[in-house]
Order: structure tokens, then C-alpha cells, then sequence
């Protein structure tokens, strides 16, 4: 699934910028971690508002991730991947950390399917970015067969590992491998075909 | 020969797979510049979704987090600080610190008391 674009190259200057912020961040650098947060808050934070449900919560979780970020710094590793990742990483995380503790103690389990049926249902008028972008990822989600939509679904927004999936939705574990598989794959061709990734 | 967990790479790079079988697919990246590459480009298309989900940030977010870091930065500092007082403070007296303030002491004394005996007179 390896290709370089020019997107690539885009991503691979703001990569150097990411590892030098997070470097500082690794000492002691506060305003280091204000600068990582203007690159990627709104991503941090639309991703948690997509998996929680809730402005209030994601705007807590989303505090917890950038302290995690402070704290963790020194444990990022280049050669596993880029920044912003790793970031994306620890964002859903702190997520998947506030559902099993504040969120089952909350009641708000049910955040989880809503959070899977937003992939395909969140109106446009309600999403900030509304740009030609994100409407190529929205059509390529769009496009793919139902049942890896769904599992994809699943991991993503609702955080479930595989064998979770398995479990909830009555399919045999290696099945859910394959459609993850393929369904990630298939995002990658169309993406990278639109110049998106 | 080297079995790649092709299966899992998108998994991992979603944050999918339980913490032992995402351990286990770690390891085998350690060595294995192909699945690593595989995982890079599945993590990019993960990255390029969130990334469509951008929303703008509720005022008062980044404040509250830069000020919670800093306090922390504080906390550290601070406790950094008395540490080393109390290390100071625990450390035996060097012997030419001792013998200085024994010299201080005896010059002092002298002092105070020739100065006594000259108000006598």
C-alpha cells in the first residue's frame, strides 16, 4: 500500500516542523505544546467531538490528550511513524480511557453507536470543515461496500478492537481482519488517487 | 521464514487490536521495514479521515491547556528545588568547612570577650 505523492512530501516538511515542536515539548516547553495544539487542535478536537458526541466532553478528553502529549513526549519514536499520528494515536485513546471510566459511570454507552452511525449521517451543514477535501474522504467512505464501512465504523469512531467488533456484531474474527484489511486498503487507493493521503 | 501479520497492519495502525496482538505485531515491526512501511501508509489514510472531521476549537482550550502544562512544569521545578535543599541540608560538612567554622568561632569569641574586658577597665 506504499506510494509516495506529493502530498508525501508536503507531509514530510511538516513532519520536521512536528518533530522539532514535539522535541521542545519533550523539554519542558510549554509554548511548544500551544504551537502543536494550533497545527492539530481542530483535528484532536473534531475527532473526539465525532467519537464522544458531546462539545463538553470532547473538550475535556481533548485536555487530557494534550497533557498526555506533554507528558509522553520523550516516548515518541520517529521510525513507528509521524507526529501527527502519534498524536491521532493518543487522542483516541484518551477517548476510548474517558467511555470506560467516566462515560460507563455517566451512562453514556450509547454514545458508542451513535458515534459509528455519524460516519455516514453527520449532515454537511454541521461540520465546519466543508471543503472539497473533505467531501473526496467522505465519498470514498461512502463507497465502500457496507459491511467494511461498518467495521471500519467500529474501529474508528467507536474505538472497538476486532474482536470487539466480532462480538457485536456476530461475525467470525477473521472475517472482521479481512474487511478491515480490505477496507483500508481500498481508502488508501481512492485517497491517494484524489491526493488526499 | 519470516511470517508478516498482514492482517493486523491495518488494525494496528487503526488502534484496533487487543494489547497483546498489537505487542506482537510492535516486535515484528522492529525488524521488518516493509510491514513498517505498510503501517506508515495505512496510519496516513487513518490520519486523512480524522483530518476531514476537523471542527473549530471551543475558546478558552488551548489557554487551559498550555496554563496545566506549565503548572505542571512548575510543580516539577519546585519540587526539583527542594530536593536539592533537602540534599544539601543531608550532606555530611566537609572537614575545612568544619575547621573554618571552628576558626570563626575561636576568632568571635576572642573578640567578644577582649572587648568585654576592655569596657571593664
Amino acid at each position: 500500500v506504499s506510494s509516495v505523492t506529493t502530498s508525501d512530501r508536503f507531509a514530510d516538511a511538516n513532519a520536521g516542523e512536528d518533530g522539532r515542536l514535539l522535541r521542545r515539548v519533550a523539554e519542558g516547553d510549554a509554548d511548544a505544546l500551544g504551537m502543536l495544539y494550533d497545527r492539530y487542535g481542530r483535528v484532536v478536537f473534531g475527532i473526539l467531538y465525532q467519537m464522544l458526541g458531546s462539545p463538553e466532553v470532547a473538550e475535556e478528553v481533548a485536555q487530557d490528550a494534550f497533557h498526555a502529549v506533554w507528558r509522553r513526549a520523550g516516548t515518541y519514536r520517529a521510525e513507528r511513524g509521524s507526529v501527527r499520528v502519534w498524536l491521532l494515536a493518543i487522542a483516541r485513546n484518551a477517548a476510548i480511557d474517558w467511555r470506560r471510566t467516566k462515560g460507563k459511570r455517566l451512562g453514556r454507552e450509547a454514545a458508542i453507536d451513535e458515534a459509528a452511525a455519524l460516519v455516514e449521517e453527520t449532515a454537511v451543514e454541521d461540520r465546519v470543515m466543508t471543503n472539497l477535501g473533505a467531501e473526496r474522504v467522505r465519498a470514498a467512505v461512502a463507497a465502500l461496500p457496507p459491511e467494511q464501512r461498518d467495521v471500519l465504523a467500529l474501529a474508528f469512531w467507536s474505538g472497538l478492537s476486532q474482536s470487539e467488533i466480532a462480538v457485536r456484531t456476530s461475525v467470525p474474527l477473521g472475517t472482521v481482519k479481512t474487511r478491515v484489511r480490505l477496507g483500508m486498503a481500498k481508502l488508501r487507493e481512492r485517497l491517494v488517487g484524489s491526493g488526499l493521503a | 521464514m519470516t511470517v508478516h501479520p498482514i492482517d493486523d497492519l491495518a488494525a494496528y495502525a487503526l488502534g484496533a487490536l487487543e494489547p497483546d496482538e498489537a505487542r506482537a505485531v510492535g516486535t515484528h515491526l522492529d525488524t521488518c521495514e516493509r510491514c513498517t512501511a505498510d503501517v506508515r501508509a495505512y496510519s496516513d489514510t487513518a490520519w486523512t479521515i480524522a483530518e476531514s472531521r476537523a471542527r473549530d476549537v471551543p475558546p478558552g482550550l488551548r489557554d487551559a491547556i498550555v496554563a496545566r502544562a506549565r503548572g505542571d512544569a512548575r510543580a516539577v521545578h519546585s519540587a526539583s528545588v527542594s530536593r536539592r535543599i533537602l540534599a544539601l541540608l543531608g550532606r555530611p560538612v566537609p572537614l575545612a568547612a568544619s575547621l573554618a567554622l571552628a576558626v570563626l568561632l575561636v576568632v568571635a569569641t576572642t573578640g567578644y570577650v577582649a572587648a568585654q574586658r576592655d569596657a571593664a577597665r
